[in-house]
């Protein structure tokens, strides 16, 4: 027993004094969990809401309701304003919604247009603009409108069908069918037959809006759905043979291009360990050559790893590249280019490899889960979508979206996506370079 | 005679932690020269300095103070190095090279323009009798084997100065003297050789000069004669046993043991050797032979660390 406890005992002391692998065992998890956990409801703070532009162009005042419904929507943030160029708020016109889905500014757009509900409408009408580049966030904003707006349904439901039966019948047929029935209920109930068709024909818009609606699922729904024109476009990606893996092609890739080019970076380590370095440092090569030579060795092999992916998704799964591919190859390039400099800092703030593949391991998985390879950012909490901009796998996200989703042109690419990558790399090396110099390795 | 190696005033101090104070001096204010065409040794205990020394002189590590010049230019000019050649103790080629792709690998890398046609591989693979494992993969190299290809690599760009680090480390020992032979002519073609060995034995073979630092100092640099003639002790060789008046006599005079034949004198002032043969003479004994007393390597190396420690 006495020798098994001293097994034991040195092997906790060996797991202890390996601070990497403590890391890795601990700190990895705990951060994963508050990150899922917060996506999921269950960390603190408030879930982000999804913002989607409301431009209500009807004067009614089924309207107004409905609008301040989305308003207080704990899912959705109404965006009625923008600045525009001299810094002044204004309204959001239905063009410019347009507009602003079109350029990826806002997910989606609900308006709800001068004909949404007249006097003689037998339906609600509806204009929704969205660009579904996240399945989810897409879906969510979709299942929420439907939800607010066919929870008011079954208020509206006799005077839609009423209208709906006159536009059938004719407006004559249908008044002598009121009068009949009214004359034949008074016969029965002891009724006014004026107050029948009365109360047949009159509603109170207030009645509607002062009532709780029914928040279930009612299976009127399909009978109901009928009594609503929701005319959707999809204002981007329609043309997208296989938008799913289009979606998650661009996070899924950058996040295994950290792997492979903080492990090309790390190498250093290796090298310092099999001698070779030791043997590089002796030769007639300055310590920037073999820095520099490293670092187009990791981007060469970090863009050779995305172009066979793509190409990868392209015969697999129908992923169109090459209608952008020019720009495509921009953004692979400057996406290793930040990755290498990420990948050259751990390696100068790092003592061994070992100690660099868990700082690798630890960043690499929290800014995968914070920039967006694994869940849309918009479904984050507001604190956690500001952090995730400091990573520069949200940026690389981001770009392969606009290139591959948004068939971006380079101007619209340059600023602010390929600029911060470039900023990145170009900080990223600075900070390398700085500490390889301090620890004379250059 | 110029110098091929020279190293002023140099320090190197690794700091223990950022912006520590209890950093570890691993050379401590190291000045010594040496010239074109000799091989040199550099002697030392574990933890002396010797590695830092080397990797310094290399351009591997940044000396804290001081300065190093090679050739007669800064170690801070990287060019340099393309005049140096360097055997890395433990060294480790990618295994899946074969001997001549090492040579190659490591000449360009020198920046030594040759192909694997070169006659220039040929004749350092010869040299160092690997010719027939030139195509072999050097994963099935024995450990002498591996040593030997080292070699190989790092004279084939015909370097002015050429470092080795255990050369005859895993090398049997008709290996060893066939690598002292390969010394002894690059120094006859005036490289210079610089050794860092364990092996005293061997270093006291080939080296002209020999430089012995510990803790960081260097204790003892000169010539092996130099540092081997123990100049306190004479022996001189006598034909017959001294006559027992002639013996009470000197005693009087000289401090010296008797055994043999042998007379080992204990030299206290200079001219003590000529008065006691004097003397020797006086009394007619012939004498046979006179040598100051030499100690080996090894001897002086342990006296040198013991001194050091007093």
């Amino acid at each position: 027993m006495k020798n098994i406890i001293k097994l034991l005992r040195k092997d906790f002391i060996r797991f202890i004094i390996d601070k990497p692998a403590v890391m890795l065992t601990f700190l990895v998890p705990a951060v994963l969990i508050v990150i899922f956990g917060s996506i999921f409801g269950g960390g603190k703070g408030s879930r982000g809401k999804i913002p989607i532009i409301i431009v209500n162009e009807s004067g009614v005042e089924l309207a107004d309701f409905i609008e301040s419904e989305i308003d207080s929507s704990t899912s959705l943030r109404s965006v009625k304003t923008i600045s525009d160029d001299s810094n002044n708020v204004i309204d959001i016109s239905h063009d410019k919604a347009k507009e602003l889905v079109k350029t990826g500014k806002y997910p989606a757009a609900l308006v709800i247009p001068t004909d949404f509900f007249t006097d003689t409408s037998s339906a609600l009408n509806f204009k929704y603009y969205y660009d579904p580049r996240n399945e989810i966030e897409s879906q969510l904003i979709q299942g929420t409108i439907q939800k607010t707006i066919f929870a008011k349904m079954p208020q509206l439901f006799p005077l839609l069908m009423q209208r709906q039966a006159e536009s059938f019948m004719g407006g004559e047929s249908a008044d002598s069918f009121k009068t009949e029935i009214a004359t034949m209920m008074s016969e029965y109930f002891d009724m006014d037959p004026d107050s029948i068709i009365e109360s047949m024909t009159s509603f109170d818009i207030t009645e509607l809006t002062n009532q709780n609606g029914d928040d279930s699922t009612n299976e009127n729904f399909d009978v109901i759905s009928n009594l609503i024109n929701f005319e959707s476009q999809q204002l981007v990606g329609a043309e997208i043979k296989n938008p799913g893996v289009t979606r998650i092609v661009g996070g899924w890739a950058i996040m295994f291009l950290l792997f492979t080019l903080t492990g090309a970076a790390t190498s250093i380590f290796e090298e310092m360990q099999d001698g070779t370095l030791k043997r590089i440092f002796c030769m007639p090569i300055a310590r920037y050559q073999f820095i520099f030579s490293k670092y187009i060795y990791s981007i060469s092999l970090g863009v050779v790893q995305l172009i066979v992916l793509f190409l990868f998704a392209y015969f697999l799964y129908d992923v169109d590249i090459f209608s952008n591919i020019g720009n495509l190859l921009v953004i692979i390039f400057a996406s290793a280019a930040a990755a290498v400099a990420f990948g050259m800092i751990i390696t100068a703030a790092s003592k061994s490899l070992a100690q660099a593949n868990g700082i690798a391991t630890l960043f690499i998985l929290i800014m995968s889960a914070l920039g967006g390879s694994w869940f849309p950012v918009t479904l984050f909490p507001d604190w956690m979508q500001v952090i995730s901009k400091f990573t520069l796998t949200y940026w690389s996200v981001e770009a392969f979206l606009q290139v591959l989703w948004r068939n971006a042109s380079f101007q619209d690419l340059l600023f602010p996506y390929l600029l911060i990558l470039i900023l990145i790399a170009f900080v990223a090396n600075l900070i390398a370079i700085n500490l390889f110099k301090k620890r004379q390795v250059i | 005679m110029s110098n091929s190696i020279s190293v002023q005033n140099l320090t190197k101090i690794f700091e223990s932690k950022p912006f520590g104070k209890n950093g570890i001096t691993a050379l401590d204010d190291v000045s010594f020269s040496i010239e074109k065409g000799i091989i040199f040794g550099l002697l030392g205990p574990n933890g002396a300095g010797k590695t830092t020394l080397i990797k310094i002189l290399l351009g591997i590590v940044f000396p804290s103070k001081g300065t190093a010049e090679i050739l007669d230019e800064n170690i801070e000019n990287w060019r340099v190095r393309k005049k140096i050649g360097y055997l890395p103790e433990n060294h480790k080629f990618p295994n899946y090279l074969t001997g001549e792709e090492v040579i190659v690998y490591n000449a360009k890398m020198s920046g030594f323009h040759i192909d694997k046609n070169s006659p220039k591989i040929s004749e350092v693979l010869n040299l160092v009798k690997m010719e027939k494992w030139r195509k072999t993969k050097i994963k099935k190299y024995s450990k002498g084997m591996l040593q030997r290809l080292g070699l190989a690599q790092a004279i084939v760009h015909d370097p002015e100065i050429v470092f080795l680090d255990e050369p005859t480390d895993g090398v049997d020992p008709i290996g060893r003297k066939e690598i002292r032979d390969i010394l002894v002519e690059l120094k006859e073609k005036g490289k210079t050789i610089f050794i860092n060995s364990h092996l005293l034995s061997e270093v006291e073979l080939v080296t002209d000069k020999v430089a012995i630092l510990n803790e960081g100092k260097l204790v003892k640099f000169g010539t092996v004669d130099e540092l081997t003639v123990d100049r306190q002790i004479c022996e001189i060789q006598i034909e017959n046993d001294l006559p027992e008046e002639t013996l009470t006599l000197l005693k009087q005079n000289f401090s010296f043991s008797s055994d043999n034949h042998i007379l080992t004198l204990e030299i206290k002032n200079n001219d003590d050797t000529n008065k006691f043969m004097d003397e020797l003479r006086k009394n007619n004994v012939n004498i046979l032979s006179v040598n100051q007393k030499k100690s080996s390597l090894e001897d002086t190396f342990i006296k040198s660390l013991t001194e050091t420690k007093d």
